[in-house]
């Protein structure tokens, strides 16, 4: 038994809830608020809605949108820099987990010196936080709940994972009418990566009573809504279970961090310059395959949360059912079977396996596992082809 | 061992050990941070030997260190909110022209030296403050006390300068006084060449008086000091000085505090400064009825002693009301040979040998007037001898 702890951000859901943001920032005694918001968000519209609402409170702002999908060192200090000079005295994020992640970041080197780099790893930041509000645009990297906050290092060409009970944002806004703006594809990779983070949170040796709940109820809600979201967007309903299962997952991993199917992910992520898809829902059922013996009975607990009738079949049979499903579910929404397609060669397997095992994700996964049962794992997604199912 | 290091691992990565920063230790700490500040400010503010005082821009004195509330001889509380014209020059308006005013203005660094309250010469620096817009707010006074200084190159000078006039004018004037005097006595009062001689001689007179207060002015480090009753002082220049005055049917108000402590200084010396002061305040009191102010109005000066409330300091207070001083003048009154009296009836000696006997004992000469209405002279001694500075000059 370890010692835990639950931490999470005030917390405002509903729908037309982005009509809160004014009074959450002025109440945090913000004046003048640094926008943090990404294009697409921006193009659909709803930095122009959150300006009025902005405006509305009496606030000053300073919008500012000029960053990449995948963002990266110098991006947060050119963010910064602005920030400082636009005489900003707080952040305000609005759209995915990039928009989420830069914000953070940007934050922190707005009150600590330095570079970003400095804070890598864990509990690095010093210095408290401007007032962080996040309004999430799509249901997945729960970001708007977490303690993480993912940088490229341009450089080295890797993520850097910075750690700190400090990213956690004062308050997160989730209206799941942002959601609808969202296409079907995004909808997906977004809903596949928080079952990802929900089911490595349930199996993380950090898990507690506390993250269980959450992390089980949002398997819950994926399995159910996931499909029809991805279907419509318009379906109001799928969209608040979406919304709902989004922060259930995260407030579940940013407590008891995630496992091996993460640890690999980063590695794989940190290879491309831009975002390649759910990468993580792909190598989810390999991993949850290679940890079933760890956790047979937590996987029957899966395979019940999705909707299984589990009353007739032994645990095995029931944890072979969670990894069926999970694969079912990633083939229903259009999620690759495998990742030949990014045609990395073998020799780079080894590497990216070490990598992994001293990736932080690594530290919760419930099965030991040394080099060779990773390149195993890298070895069978990087020979199955997407459309493999 | 390696569920151990597991444990660690884990609860360090799950935060167990770590809280979202608080700004209430950052908030603490800067405020710490910036008290320290504050403290080694005020040190050095108050080690500063000169004055420093800071104004906003309706002339109120905001701050002021240690060696300005000394040289007010005031507590903070009654320096701080205060015109700086009032403290500075004890006026109820504002002065013309206002160094402060030129500086706010110019946005520039000026300079100026001037007579203060308590006929100090002060050398003030002044510096605009701005606020982060650039924007003028107020005025720092640096401000260094040169009266010794000034005054002493003037006393020096002066005091040489006497010292050579009374040696090379005292031996002719013998010669003239003592031969007029000789023929007055064998001339016939009836003969016209009789005035004519009585004038040379009356002239030769003045003359001697004018050196012999020049030698007392140029010497004034020889007074011998002893515990001196300031009420008798005052009892003995009234002898003196109380007939000139009521032959000009002018009224003569005294008012003595009973018990004032005794004070060491030099009886003659204090009692000629006196007697100049209320000679001065008949002058003013004659030169205005004369010009024709009678109407109703009669001639007045009051004399009191008392103790300064605050500091240990004993007062004569000698009141007229008088012509007054022009606000030009001022500056100037005491300073040797400055008269506004016509000729032969002033030596402009008077106020200034006063204030040098006043320093000679730790004390000064404060002045107020207003011009029409009459002025009040202070003379003010401290009580314990303090450590004199004209003493060792
Ligand atoms: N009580 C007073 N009222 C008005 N003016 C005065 C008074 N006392 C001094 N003064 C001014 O100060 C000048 C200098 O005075 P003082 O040094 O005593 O020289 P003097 O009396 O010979 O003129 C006087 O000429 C007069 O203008
Ligand atoms: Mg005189």
């Amino acid at each position: 038994m370890y010692t835990s702890k639950f931490v999470t951000p005030e917390i405002i859901f509903g729908t037309g809830s982005l009509d809160q943001i004014g009074e959450c920032c002025s109440r945090l005694g913000s004046t003048k608020v640094f926008l943090v918001a990404d294009q697409g968000i921006e193009r659909c519209g709803w930095v122009d809605k959150a300006l009025v609402f902005l405006r509305e409170a009496s606030l000053d702002h300073f919008l500012w949108s000029d960053f990449s999908a995948n963002p990266r060192d110098f991006e947060v200090e050119e963010g910064c820099k602005r920030y400082l000079k636009a005489g900003c005295d707080a952040v305000l994020a609005i759209g995915g987990g990039s928009a989420v992640d830069i914000a953070k970041a940007v934050a922190t080197l707005s009150t600590n010196p330095g570079r970003i780099h400095d804070y890598e790893g864990i509990d690095m930041i010093q210095e408290p936080l401007p007032p962080l509000i996040v309004v999430p645009s799509t249901a997945g990297s729960g970001a708007e709940v977490s303690q993480f906050a993912i940088i490229s290092d341009s450089k080295r060409k890797i993520k850097m994972t910075i750690i700190s009970k400090s990213l956690v944002p004062d308050i997160a806004v989730s209206d799941p009418l942002i959601l609808s703006t969202v296409n079907s594809k995004l909808t997906a990779n977004t809903g596949m990566e928080a079952l990802s983070h929900a089911v490595e949170a349930y199996l993380s040796l950090a898990a507690t009573d506390m993250t269980d709940i959450h992390a089980l109820q949002a398997i819950r809600l994926i399995a159910a809504s996931l499909r029809s979201s991805v279907a419509s967007q318009v379906d109001e309903a799928a969209k608040i279970a979406m919304g709902q299962a989004s922060l259930h997952a995260g407030i579940a991993f940013s407590n008891a961090v995630l496992g091996l199917t993460h640890a690999m992910t980063h590695q794989i992520g940190g290879l491309f310059d831009q975002p390649i898809g759910s990468i993580s829902a792909v190598l989810l059922p390999y991993v949850m395959r290679f940890n079933m013996i760890a956790c047979i009975d937590k996987y029957a607990a899966i395979a019940e949360a999705m909707g299984a009738q589990t009353k007739h079949l032994t645990k095995r049979e029931a944890a072979e059912m969670a990894i069926e499903m999970v694969r079912e579910l990633a083939r229903d929404v259009g999620i690759p079977a495998g990742l030949a397609e990014l045609e990395l060669p073998e020799e780079a397997i080894p590497e990216l396996s070490r990598n992994a095992m001293n990736d932080a994700c690594f530290i919760t996964n419930p099965r030991d596992a040394d080099e060779d049962d990773i390149s195993n794992i890298f070895r069978e997604v990087l020979k199955t082809r997407g459309g493999e199912h | 061992m390696v569920i151990r290091s597991k444990k660690i691992l884990i609860e360090k990565l799950t935060g167990v050990h770590s809280s979202k920063k608080s700004y209430y230790v950052a908030l603490k700490n800067k405020i710490n941070e910036l008290l320290e500040i504050k403290r080694d400010w005020e040190v050095t503010f108050s080690a500063v030997t000169d004055l420093l005082v800071f104004i906003n821009q309706d002339y109120e004195i905001q701050r002021v260190n240690q060696a300005a509330t000394d040289f007010f001889t005031m507590p903070e509380e009654k320096v701080v909110g205060a015109k700086c014209y009032q403290i500075f020059y004890g006026r109820e308006a504002k002065c013309n022209p206002c160094l402060g005013d030129q500086v706010l203005q110019s946005q520039k660094t000026s300079y100026q030296q001037s007579r203060t309250r308590y006929n100090r010469v002060l050398d003030i620096f002044a510096y605009p403050a701005f606020t982060e817009q650039d924007e003028p707010y107020g005025v720092t006074y640096y401000a260094k006390d040169v009266t010794r200084f000034v005054d002493s190159i003037k006393l020096v000078s002066m005091g040489e300068m006497s010292a050579g006039v009374a040696h090379e004018l005292n031996s002719p004037l013998t010669a003239i006084v003592g031969n007029a005097q000789l023929l007055l006595r064998e001339s016939d009062p009836d003969n016209p060449q009789h005035q004519l001689i009585k004038d040379i001689h009356s002239s030769g007179i003045r003359c001697q008086r004018i050196i012999k207060n020049l030698l007392t002015f140029s010497r004034q480090d020889e007074f011998s000091f002893e515990d001196v009753n300031l009420n008798d002082v005052v009892d003995s220049a009234l002898a003196l000085a109380t007939y000139q005055i009521e032959k000009s049917r002018i009224e003569l108000l005294v008012n003595k505090h009973p018990d004032i402590p005794k004070i060491s200084g030099s009886a003659n010396s204090l009692e000629q400064i006196i007697v100049n002061l209320l000679l001065n305040a008949r002058d003013a009191v004659e030169s205005k009825f004369q010009a024709g102010g009678k109407n109703g109005t009669i001639g007045q000066i009051t004399l009191d002693t008392r103790l300064h409330p605050e500091g240990e300091l004993a007062l004569v207070e000698i009141s007229d009301n008088g012509c007054g001083i022009e606000q030009d003048d001022i500056p100037q009154i005491f300073n040797p040979f400055f008269t506004t009296k016509q000729s032969g009836k002033g030596t402009g000696l008077g106020l200034s040998v006063s204030l040098g006997i006043a320093q000679a004992h730790g004390g000064f000469i404060d002045v107020q007037t207003v011009i029409g209405q009459g002025s009040t002279f202070s003379l003010i001694l401290p009580l314990k001898k303090a450590d004199c500075e004209s003493e060792e000059s």
